[in-house]
C-alpha cells in the first residue's frame, strides 16, 4: 500500500512522497532543475564539488564515516537530463531505520547531510568554494567527457541527438564541454552556486516508512529556501525535415551502432502519450517486439535492437549494433517493420502481449525505490501530473484505434551512423 | 522446509527434489512483482571435465554460453516468444561458473514458471539453428570487444592465471564458437543440466505448493554427475605481474588484482565471498581512507571500484578504474594492503565497514530479482544468502587481516593497464 502525495511547499519548492512500510530501503533525492545551456560545465561539475566537504564535515574521510555509521547509506551527485532542462543534485539510499535499532536517526542524518551539501559547503576564508577541490573536480569532468565514447551504445546516440537537435537544448551534452570545463574558476562555480540555491526551482523526493508529517516537516525544514525565479524552460517541439538528415561518422571499435530518431510531436503531457507508449513497446521495447523478433531472431542481423521513448522530447529512439556490411538491411528492415506496424499489421494477440509487457514494467517500477525516485523527478521536472497508478490505468483501457492514431505522428528525422573502424583513430 | 531470519525480517522455503533440485521460495507479501531464476553450476571455465562413465571431454570457449542462448529454442517455438505472450519479462546470463535464466512477472506466474522448467529440460539443438545463433552471438562478442573496462578485466585474468579457464572471455571468440556443433551443446547439455547441479529460487508472490509441483513434474526423474571438472594446475603465483596495452582512450583505465587463496574443501564459499567483499570495501570503497586519499590527490575518481572474485580454484580481490596517473595508484593499493596486512584494521574502522556491509545486504533484500541471484549464487555452493547477518556477527578483523596477509604474498598481485595512445608511462 503505498501513498503518495504532491505538494508545493513555496513557488520555487516541489516535493512528492511515496509513503509506505513495503520497503527495507528508503530513497530521497534533492535536485534543483536548470535551463540546460550550450556550456553545462559549472552544473556539471557544482554536486560534485559540494561533496567534497562541509562546514561541518570539511573532508571526504568524515562524511564516509558518517555514512559507514548509517548503515552503508549513500549519496551521489548526479546530473540527469529532463528534455530542455538538467537536473543537479543529490540522491540518497540508506535502509529503514527499524532495521538499525534507531527508528528516525536514518533519514535525518542522510537528509541533514544533503542539506549541508547544498548550503553549508566547506567554504575558504574568503567564502569561496574550495579551489582544490574545484581544481580535482574539472579534471574529473575532463575524464568523464572523454570517456563518453568508451561505451558506443550510448555515445552512438549522443551523437544522434548532437545532429538531430543541434539548435535545441536537448542535443547539447549535459556535461559541458572540455573547453567550458578547463575555463571554470572557483569563483565562478561559487557564483554560479550561490545563484542555483536562490533562484532554481528545488525538487525533493522521498519514499519510505517515515511518517507524512516527519518527511514533510523534515525536508521543508532543511530545503524550502529558494524563490525558484529560474523558472523552467519549456520542450521546443522541432518537426522533422522534409527528408530525413543522414550522418556516417567513424570510432575505434569493432561493432557499428544504427542509431535512428524520430519525432513523434506528442510528449508526457498529451493525452495520446500512453497510446506511444504502447506503440514503441510493440515495435522495440520487449523480446517479443517487431525489432526483436525480426533483425535478431529472424535475421540474426544484431545482438540488440531496440525502440524507447523520452517522454519530455516526443523522441522515439531505435537503437542497435550490427556488422557495417548489414547497415542497409538493418536499416531498411526497421523502417519496414515500423510502417507495417503503423498500418495496422499487428494482431490483437501482439497488441495484447505488448500491453501485458508494458504494464508489467510500470507495476515492477511500483516496487523499487530508486525507479520511482527516477519516474518521479521527472514527473516533477516536466510538469506531469500523472502518477504510475492512473498511467497503468490508461494503457490498461487504451484501444487498438488510440495505437494506430499515435502511430502516425512517427516521423523519421535522423539516422545516424557510427562505423566501426579499428585501423583509424576516432575522427570526432 | 521453511526457515526464519528474524534479524532481516524474512522466511524462506526450502525443498530438495528426489531427483536433486533444490527449490528456495522468498515470500515477498504486498508484491505484485515474483521472480523466478533456474541456476546450474556451469559457466565459461568449465571446458574440461569428466563424464560419469570416465569419458573425458574438452570443448571450444564460449559454449556454456552458446549454450544458454540456444536453452530458448524448443520444438515447439523460442521461450522469448511464450514469455511475451504472457507478459513476463525473460532473460538470461552465464557467468564464469554458472548459467542462469529467469523472468520476472506481475501476473500468471504459474503459467510462467511452466514455460520456464519446459524449456530447461527439453534441449532442441539443430545445425540449422545452431548456426544461426553464430551470427547473433558474433555481434555480441563484438559488443563486448568495444568495452574497454570489460577488456581490461579480461585482461587482468590473463596476468593473475596461468593456465586456469577463467583467462578465456565468457563469451568465447569468433573463432572458438565457429568450432560449436548440436553435439558439443548436447555433451554439456546431459553433463551440467542436471537437477543435481541445479537450483531453482523464486521470490515474490506464489505459492509453494504449486512451485515444487511444477518443478517436480518438469524436471527428470534422475539426474547425472560430473565425474571431476579440471581447472588445471593450480599456481598460487600471477602469470604477468603488469600487462600494459595502448587503446585509443582518452585516459587510462586500470585494473589491480591480488589473488587469493582457492576456496578450500569444506569451506564456506559465502562467507569467503563477504569477507572479501568486506576486505574490498575496507581497502577501496568510497568511504574508505585510501580512496578518499587517492580521490583527493586526483589520482581516481568516481569510476574507482572494487570486487571480490570466487570461482573453483580463483580467488582474488580486484580493484579499478578511470587514472590520470595508474601505476602510482596501482603502487599505493599495493602498500596499503601490505601495511594492513601487517598492522591490522583499526577496530572503529573494521566496525562502522561491517555496518555498512550489513545495510548494503539488507537492501537487496527489497529487490526480489537481486534476492533471487544472490540466493542461487549461494546455493551452488551449498550455502543461503540469508545467513549473511549472522556471519557478519561472526566476522572479525583478525579474519581480514589474514585474507589481506594472504593478498600481501610475494607474486600475488598482477596490473592491467589500458594506456592512451601515445601517452607517457610514469612510475
Amino acid at each position: 500500500m503505498q501513498k503518495i502525495v504532491n505538494k508545493q511547499f513555496s513557488p520555487g519548492t516541489m516535493f512528492t512522497g511515496v509513503f509506505t512500510q513495503q520497503f527495507k530501503t528508503s530513497v530521497c533525492s534533492v535536485v534543483a532543475v536548470l535551463p540546460m545551456q550550450q556550456e553545462n560545465a559549472c552544473a556539471a561539475l557544482l554536486p560534485q564539488v559540494l561533496a567534497c566537504g562541509t562546514a561541518q564535515n570539511p573532508d571526504m574521510q568524515s562524511i564516509g564515516a558518517q555514512l559507514d555509521d548509517l548503515y552503508g547509506a549513500r549519496i551521489v551527485p548526479i546530473i540527469r537530463k529532463a528534455g530542455e532542462n538538467l537536473e543537479i543534485g543529490f540522491i540518497a539510499d540508506m535502509i529503514e531505520g527499524a532495521y538499525a535499532g534507531h527508528p528516525s536517526s536514518i533519514l535525518e542524518g542522510v537528509a541533514g547531510l544533503i542539506s549541508d551539501f547544498w548550503y553549508h559547503p566547506h567554504l575558504t576564508a574568503e567564502g569561496l568554494l574550495q579551489p582544490d577541490a574545484a581544481e580535482r573536480e574539472k579534471n574529473n569532468l575532463l575524464v568523464r567527457i572523454g570517456a563518453l565514447k568508451t561505451d558506443t551504445r550510448n555515445y552512438a546516440n549522443r551523437r544522434l541527438y548532437a545532429h538531430m537537435c543541434k539548435d535545441e537544448p536537448y542535443g547539447w551534452c549535459e556535461y559541458g564541454t572540455k573547453e567550458g570545463t578547463k575555463a571554470v574558476t572557483a569563483e565562478a562555480l561559487t557564483a554560479f552556486w550561490k545563484n542555483v540555491c536562490q533562484n532554481a526551482p528545488l525538487q525533493i523526493f522521498y519514499c519510505g516508512g517515515a511518517s507524512e508529517d516527519f518527511a514533510e516537516g523534515l525536508f521543508r525544514r532543511l530545503f524550502d529556501k529558494t524563490t525558484g525565479s529560474m523558472g523552467y524552460r519549456q520542450t521546443i517541439q522541432h518537426p522533422a525535415p522534409e527528408s530525413p538528415l543522414s550522418v556516417t561518422e567513424k570510432i575505434h571499435a569493432t561493432q557499428a551502432k544504427l542509431s535512428l530518431g524520430f519525432r513523434t510531436g506528442l510528449t508526457g503531457l498529451d493525452k495520446a502519450y500512453p497510446a506511444l507508449m504502447l506503440f514503441a513497446m510493440m515495435y522495440g521495447g520487449y523480446t517479443g517486439s517487431a525489432l526483436f523478433r525480426n533483425l535478431r531472431e529472424k535475421r540474426s542481423l544484431c545482438y540488440y535492437a531496440s525502440a524507447f521513448l523520452d517522454k519530455f522530447k516526443g523522441i522515439m529512439t531505435v537503437s542497435s549494433g550490427i556488422d557495417e556490411k548489414n547497415f542497409h538491411a538493418a536499416f531498411d528492415e526497421s523502417m519496414a517493420l515500423l510502417k507495417n506496424l503503423a498500418a495496422g499489421g499487428f494482431t490483437n494477440d501482439e497488441l495484447e502481449s505488448a500491453r501485458r509487457s508494458l504494464l508489467d514494467v510500470l507495476r515492477t517500477k511500483q516496487e523499487s525505490v530508486l525507479d520511482m525516485e527516477e519516474f518521479y523527478q521527472g514527473q516533477m521536472a516536466g510538469r506531469l501530473v500523472y502518477d504510475l497508478n492512473s498511467l497503468i490505468h490508461e494503457i490498461s483501457a487504451l484501444t487498438r484505434q488510440d495505437v494506430l492514431t499515435a502511430a502516425q505522428h512517427i516521423i523519421l528525422d535522423t539516422l545516424y551512423f557510427l562505423k566501426g573502424d579499428k585501423q583509424n583513430d576516432s575522427v570526432i | 522446509m521453511i526457515q526464519s531470519f528474524d534479524r532481516v525480517r524474512e522466511s524462506m522455503y526450502t525443498h530438495t527434489l528426489p531427483n536433486g533440485l533444490r527449490i528456495y521460495y522468498i515470500p515477498k507479501p504486498g508484491f505484485s512483482k515474483t521472480f523466478a531464476m533456474i541456476a546450474t553450476k556451469f559457466g565459461s571455465i568449465d571446458q574440461h571435465f569428466v563424464l560419469e562413465d570416465g569419458t573425458k571431454v574438452q570443448v571450444p570457449a564460449g559454449v556454456a554460453h552458446f549454450l544458454e542462448h540456444k536453452m530458448f529454442e524448443g520444438e515447439d517455438g523460442n521461450a522469448l516468444q511464450k514469455f511475451a505472450a504472457t507478459g513476463a519479462c525473460p532473460n538470461a546470463f552465464t557467468s564464469q561458473d554458472r548459467t542462469a535464466f529467469f523472468f520476472s512477472c506481475t501476473d500468471r506466474f504459474n503459467e510462467n514458471l511452466e514455460i520456464l522448467m519446459n524449456f530447461m529440460f527439453k534441449p532442441h539443438f539443430t545445425a540449422e539453428n545452431v548456426q544461426k545463433e553464430k551470427g547473433i552471438i558474433e555481434q555480441e562478442i563484438c559488443m563486448m570487444a568495444d568495452m574497454a573496462p570489460m577488456q581490461a578485466m579480461n585482461g587482468l585474468y590473463k596476468g593473475l592465471y596461468q593456465r586456469h579457464p577463467i583467462r578465456m572471455q565468457v563469451g568465447g571468440t569468433v573463432e572458438s564458437i565457429a568450432q560449436i556443433t548440436p553435439d558439443i551443446l548436447y555433451t554439456c547439455y546431459q553433463a551440467f543440466y542436471s537437477p543435481s547441479n541445479m537450483v531453482l529460487t523464486v521470490c515474490g508472490n506464489a505459492d509453494w505448493q504449486t512451485i515444487c509441483s511444477i518443478a517436480q513434474r518438469y524436471s527428470p526423474e534422475k539426474a547425472v554427475h560430473i565425474a571431476a571438472r579440471d581447472y588445471g594446475d593450480s599456481q598460487p603465483e600471477v602469470c604477468q605481474h603488469e600487462i600494459i596495452k595502448e587503446l585509443p582512450v582518452a585516459h587510462a583505465i586500470f585494473r589491480i588484482g591480488f589473488k587469493d587463496t582457492p576456496l578450500q574443501p569444506g569451506e564456506n564459499a559465502f562467507q569467503r565471498k563477504l569477507l572479501g567483499d568486506l576486505c574490498c570495501r575496507l581497502l577501496g570503497g568510497q568511504t574508505a581512507p585510501l580512496y578518499t586519499e587517492l580521490y583527493r590527490e586526483g589520482m581516481i575518481n568516481r569510476t574507482f571500484s572494487s570486487t571480490y572474485g570466487l570461482y573453483p580454484e580463483a580467488a582474488h580481490g580486484i580493484f579499478g578504474g578511470h587514472s590520470l596517473n595508474p601505476q602510482a595508484a596501482c603502487a599505493r593499493i599495493e602498500a596499503e594492503v601490505q601495511r594492513l596486512a601487517t598492522q591490522g584494521v583499526p577496530p572503529a574502522l573494521f566496525e562502522r565497514m561491517k555496518r555498512a556491509s550489513y545495510g548494503m545486504q539488507l537492501r537487496v533484500l527489497d529487490q526480489p530479482d537481486a534476492v533471487c541471484m544472490m540466493q542461487c549464487g549461494a546455493a551452488l555452493y551449498g550455502q543461503d544468502f540469508m545467513t549473511f547477518a549472522a556471519l557478519y556477527d561472526k566476522m572479525t578483523a583478525n579474519d581480514v587481516q589474514q585474507m589481506l596477509k594472504r593478498w600481501a604474498q610475494p607474486n600475488h598481485t598482477s596490473r592491467f593497464i589500458f594506456m592512451p595512445q601515445g601517452a607517457e608511462r610514469k612510475g
